[in-house]
């Protein structure tokens, strides 16, 4: 076994954490790009509607304001990305930290919208209302998301609801994610290295199909509620 | 000269919206979807002289609704909007009998001179096939 596939040894391969960043960034940087064309395109109509103001074609107030307000649409949704795609990049700071539960599933299910969508699935998440404090690696703990959700996204029926809940409960955290599973069922694909992510996290997961649907758990011991 | 009408599929509907709205106020007749579903239907109940279709759209992608297209109307022209990262679709989608294939963000006259483009080789490939036609009718008649 060659040291870039070896999940034994003390860390992940690299390919799979770059694999991993690549994946969300390649996402959001395409999102952008349509909010960056979009914006373009409306810039393009403003333009037009000068050239036609300097024929004498009197310009409509409402108008205005509909261009304002599609831009306005679209600079908040590229503001949103952008804050969440930063707070992705901050996540591998440090390799153990103290930090909100609730704040990373958060983050990491807004990273992936986009890559629901494109399966036209809905994320539906809840989240407790007050913070849940763990200790563990940030990014360890995003990937593991991840992988789950994009596992079940594999296999999840078309036009659906994927439900992702956070829980705390006693000395420990809960986030259980539940898709409604398209055809029939069979052995649920795992990586490897999700059980080597959960061990380097403290935490447990199971996988099961509960009928129709796959239900993915995580827990995660917590420091404070 | 007739009116050029072109059909948008897009899922970035204020992208679409604002492209059709900018071809409107050209001269142009353009119309939006926002699925490749949307956009079969679209072409077999109207004709359009371009199609403008996005490569990634959820559910059926670009490719796959370029396909079905041309399997409704074998001549129509169709422009593919490409994402960075996916010139590799882009070549899979002239192999796959699209016009062209432009990269996102797009310059609205180059879309607007491939519209055009289009246009002139729809007219060309329906009358090189009207004159296949009535060339063969002509042999069939023994003239």
């Amino acid at each position: 076994m060659s040291p870039d596939t070896d999940t034994s040894h003390t860390d992940l391969p690299l390919h799979e954490g770059l694999a991993f960043t690549g994946a969300i960034t390649a996402s959001v940087t395409h999102e952008l790009n349509n909010i960056l064309g979009t914006i373009d395109q409306i810039a393009g109509l403003l333009e037009d509607l000068a050239f036609t103001a300097g024929q004498g074609e009197p310009i409509r107030p409402e108008m205005m304001n509909s261009y304002a307000e599609r831009i306005n649409t679209q600079t908040t949704r590229g503001m949103t990305l952008v804050r969440q795609l930063n707070a992705f990049a901050h996540s591998g700071d440090h390799p153990e930290t103290e930090f909100d539960l609730g704040n990373a599933v958060e983050n990491l299910t807004g990273l992936m919208r986009r890559l629901a969508g494109m399966q036209r699935i809905e994320l539906a998440v809840t989240l407790p209302d007050d913070p849940v404090i763990v200790r563990c690696n940030p990014f360890f703990l995003r990937h593991l998301l991840f992988l789950a959700l994009r596992g079940l996204l594999a296999s999840a029926r078309q036009k659906t609801t994927l439900e992702v809940a956070l829980v705390a409960r006693e000395e420990r955290a809960m986030i259980t994610l539940q898709a409604v599973r398209e055809g029939t069922p069979g052995p649920i694909p795992q990586p490897g290295h999700l059980a080597w992510l959960a061990s380097r996290l403290s935490g447990e997961y199971t996988e099961q199909l509960d009928g129709e649907n796959i239900v993915f758990c995580f827990s995660i011991p917590v420091l404070t509620r | 000269m007739a009116e050029l009408r072109v059909l948008i599929v897009d899922d970035e509907e204020d992208f679409a919206a604002t492209l059709a709205e900018r071809m409107n106020g050209r001269g142009l007749i353009a119309e939006t979807v926002s699925s490749g579903e949307e956009a079969l239907i679209a072409v077999s109940r109207a004709v359009y002289d371009a199609v403008v279709l996005d490569l990634a759209m959820p559910g059926m992608d670009g490719i796959e609704t370029l396909k079905r297209m041309l399997a409704i109307k074998p001549q129509l022209q169709v422009i593919l909007l490409t994402g960075r990262g996916t010139i590799e679709k882009g070549i899979e989608s002239i192999r796959s009998g699209a016009f062209e294939f432009l990269e996102k963000p797009i310059k609205f006259d180059t879309l607007l001179s491939k519209v055009n483009e289009a246009k002139s080789r729809a007219m060309a490939l329906t009358e090189e096939k009207t004159k296949d036609m009535i060339e063969e009718m002509l042999r069939r008649w023994g003239c």
